[in-house]
């Protein structure tokens, strides 16, 4: 083929174009650590990518919530334990006023005033506030969770966490669910107030019916402590599993988008080399011309 | 042949050897020249094509050199296809740059783009729903989403830009393409009155061909030379110059017409893609913005009115309803329910006076894993953006090499080469002395003629 000497010329300027535009590019490689810097590099790796990167930033989400949901179940878990061991302290108290009806007025009173200071403390447990919000008014903010008659003043609505993708979890017990509802029978305060009155006025028949109650009311606080044991296993469960995934995720980015140093400096090394080859070829390429040997 | 005859052919070897120098020296002076193509001298013998008849004489050929003028020694098949190749890369640049622009616009992937505001917007009622009671947590709403607006708005402005960047372009080009008709006009005439065969044609012939290619670059447009050396220009199957005629196109924002009647103009090359771009790319690329805005605000404001601020109100409104674009999202400044400037009115209940519900928050927040929620649209729209740049840009690559290669083989014939050059002028040069030498000669010979006929001996 018939070589001109533009053709030679430009095509040694677009070969120094190319070679130094490979070098730059393994260069920036290596000092932004990034392979992918538009989308339009690699769509379908910087989709991934995106998608990947997303998830991670969702999944800040969902371990702050996790985080929350896990405050609120321990929370729960303590207040519900001091419940129980307090109740079980109540059906002792009764089963002793029961039987020692016929010991005098004064110790049923004695029996009586714990039932009352007992009753005092656990309407002072379930005022408990997590992070400002009473625990069991749902999500209402009375002063008082259950008012002077023993009546609830919140409402129904659970506090819902997204623990993960698609799994939403109630995290909080609505007065009613923990303690009964008011006027069944068997909600706890309402139970304890007329508990209080039996062993006051020794109505032995009064004490053995209200202790039935007062066993409902205390499997009722057991259930929900079990219920609270069983989503706190599964939230931390849920949180380790999304540790190992967001580990996996990050190492799918980075796969993705980061550069790989070492490969990067190699391609670097041979990009340079091979510019400096075209630079002294082409600083060789013009000195040659059929005029040098002309006289 | 007479002695004398004799001098005048060894004369017309010196005049026809100069001239061959010459044109040897115009070819190096133009060695650099851009688009020059290498000019020849066509050398005849004399008296070739001398035919006996009734009344010729007897022979008196004379003899010698002749020189018939400069040809251009260009391939017109490889010319074709380097015209093609032009086209192509006319059109893939167009594409090209205005794909890229507007991936610029996005500057995906990166966290503080649009997908990490969205992740963060709705993370922000990820948070109201554990803080329903807090303003702190109401504000964070509010700016994000108000961020978000911007950035969606601002994008659309980005890329409408586009579309007038574009219709100045067509302007520009219009008058580039006139301008380059007129001359082409111009230079037809300049062409016949030059002559055949001359130095002076064969250059003018170049530079026609400079505007031909840059044409065919601009619109796609076709030539063909005419008997007489003058060339007519077609694009898209209508004439835009014939001999010294010349049809003027003009420019509307959106594309470009012939004068003559306001016919679009059926151009590929360059123009073509702008036509495409902005009658096609361009709009489908903001509609499918469009769509994520819409998605945006309905689906944030369905589930917002149906839920109660702190003071129990419904019916806020967090988006404007009205502005379900790209270009008009914004935060709703209605004066009764609008929740601009007032992060009181960001709604996370959904019973009315539930201080610490936040289970509308919760809602609106899971609206980020919808597969047909705003995020599922807007991650669709990075791909179809993505993936049409990608190809934009590999097929401007591979134009460039097409282009290469066809210009590579165009000027392996057409271009100068300087040793090429030097070895005619060095064989010119001797020719010139050899026909010095004959002259000498013959001079020699008359001079024994003249001085010493009839001295033999003496």
């Amino acid at each position: 083929m018939r070589i001109s000497h533009l053709m030679a010329q430009s095509k040694v300027t677009s070969d120094m174009a190319h070679a130094r535009e490979v070098r730059d590019k393994a260069a920036s490689q290596i000092s932004s650590g990034k392979k992918i810097t538009r989308l339009s590099d690699d769509p379908a790796g910087a989709m991934e990518a995106l998608r990947a990167r997303r998830e991670l930033q969702r999944a800040e989400i969902y371990s702050v919530q996790s985080q929350d949901a896990v405050g609120w179940l321990d929370n729960y878990d303590s207040l519900l334990s001091q419940f129980s061991d307090r109740l079980l302290r109540v059906r002792e108290v009764s089963l002793y006023g029961q039987n020692t009806g016929s010991a005098g007025p004064d110790v049923s009173d004695a029996l009586a005033d714990e039932i009352l200071s007992i009753k005092t403390e656990l309407l002072a447990l379930a005022n408990s506030r997590y992070t400002g919000k009473p625990l069991f008014a749902g999500a209402q903010n009375p002063a008082s969770v259950y008012n002077a008659s023993e009546l609830y003043a919140g409402d129904s609505t659970p506090y819902m966490r997204n623990i993960a993708p698609g799994i939403s979890m109630a995290v909080s017990i609505p007065g009613p669910d923990a303690f009964g509802v008011d006027g069944s029978g068997t909600q706890l305060f309402q139970t304890l107030t007329i508990l209080e009155n039996q062993v006051r006025t020794a109505n032995a028949g009064g004490i053995t019916s209200s202790i039935n109650n007062l066993d409902v009311a205390r499997e009722r606080i057991e259930t929900n402590r079990i219920s609270v044991g069983v989503k706190t296993t599964t939230v931390e469960a849920v949180r380790t599993q999304r540790e190992v995934a967001n580990e996996t995720l990050s190492r799918q980015i980075s796969l993705v988008e980061d550069a790989d140093l070492a490969q990067a400096s190699i391609e670097f090394n041979s990009a340079q080399t091979a510019y400096n080859a075209t630079l002294a070829t082409a600083a060789r390429l013009f000195e040659s011309s059929l005029v040098n040997y002309l006289r | 042949m007479s002695s004398i005859q004799s001098l005048s052919s060894a004369l017309s070897g010196l005049v026809a050897a100069r001239r061959k120098l010459e044109t040897h020296g115009h070819n190096i002076a133009n060695a650099s020249t851009e688009g020059y193509t290498r000019q020849r001298v066509i050398q005849s013998p004399v008296g070739a094509g001398v035919v006996a008849h009734v009344f010729s004489t007897s022979p008196s050929d004379p003899g010698g050199v002749m020189s018939m003028g400069v040809e251009r020694l260009s391939d017109v098949l490889l010319q074709s296809r380097m015209a093609t190749a032009v086209e192509g890369q006319g059109a893939a640049q167009a594409t090209e740059k205005y794909m890229m622009r507007i991936e610029d616009a996005f500057a995906e992937p990166s966290e503080s783009a649009i997908s990490g505001q969205l992740t963060r917007y709705w993370g922000s009622w990820a948070s109201l729903a554990i803080s329903p009671d807090s303003t702190a947590a109401r504000q964070q709403v509010l700016a994000e989403g108000e961020q978000l607006a911007y950035s969606l708005r601002r994008a659309d402005t980005e890329m409408s830009d586009t579309l007038t960047y574009a219709g100045a372009e067509l302007e520009a080009t219009a008058s580039e393409i006139n301008n380059l008709s007129e001359q082409i006009a111009d230079l037809n005439g300049a062409i016949v009155s030059a002559g055949r065969n001359t130095t002076s044609q064969a250059d003018l012939w170049d530079q026609r061909d400079r505007l031909v290619s840059r044409l065919a670059q601009l619109t796609g447009a076709t030539s063909r030379v005419r008997e007489d050396s003058q060339v007519a220009v077609f694009v898209g199957g209508r004439v835009l110059v014939d001999n010294k005629t010349v049809l003027k196109v003009q420019a509307t924002a959106t594309e470009l017409q012939w004068a003559i009647d306001g016919a679009k103009v059926d151009a590929s090359g360059y123009v073509g893609s702008l036509h495409t771009l902005v009658s096609t790319t361009i709009p489908a690329l903001r509609a499918s913005l469009d769509a994520v805005a819409a998605a945006l605000v309905s689906q944030t404001n369905a589930i917002h009115t149906a839920a109660a601020d702190p003071s129990g109100a419904t019916g806020r409104l967090f988006y404007d309803p009205a502005g379900l674009t790209a270009a008009t999202i914004a935060i709703s400044t209605d004066p009764t329910n609008g929740v601009a400037g007032n992060p009181q009115r960001v709604a996370a209940a959904s019973v009315a006076g539930a201080v610490f519900d936040g289970s509308a928050a919760h809602a609106l927040a899971l609206l980020g894993d919808s597969p047909t929620g705003p995020d599922a649209a807007y991650m669709g729209f990075l791909s179809s953006l993505g993936v049409a740049t990608s190809s934009a840009r590999s097929r401007a690559a591979s134009s460039e090499l097409v282009l290469a290669a066809a210009a590579n083989d165009y000027n392996a014939t057409a271009q100068v080469n300087l040793d090429d050059e030097l070895a005619e002028m060095t064989a010119a040069q001797r020719a010139y002395q050899a026909s010095a030498r004959v002259v000498t000669a013959i001079d020699e010979m008359l001079d024994d003629l003249i001085r010493r006929f009839g001295r033999v001996g003496a």
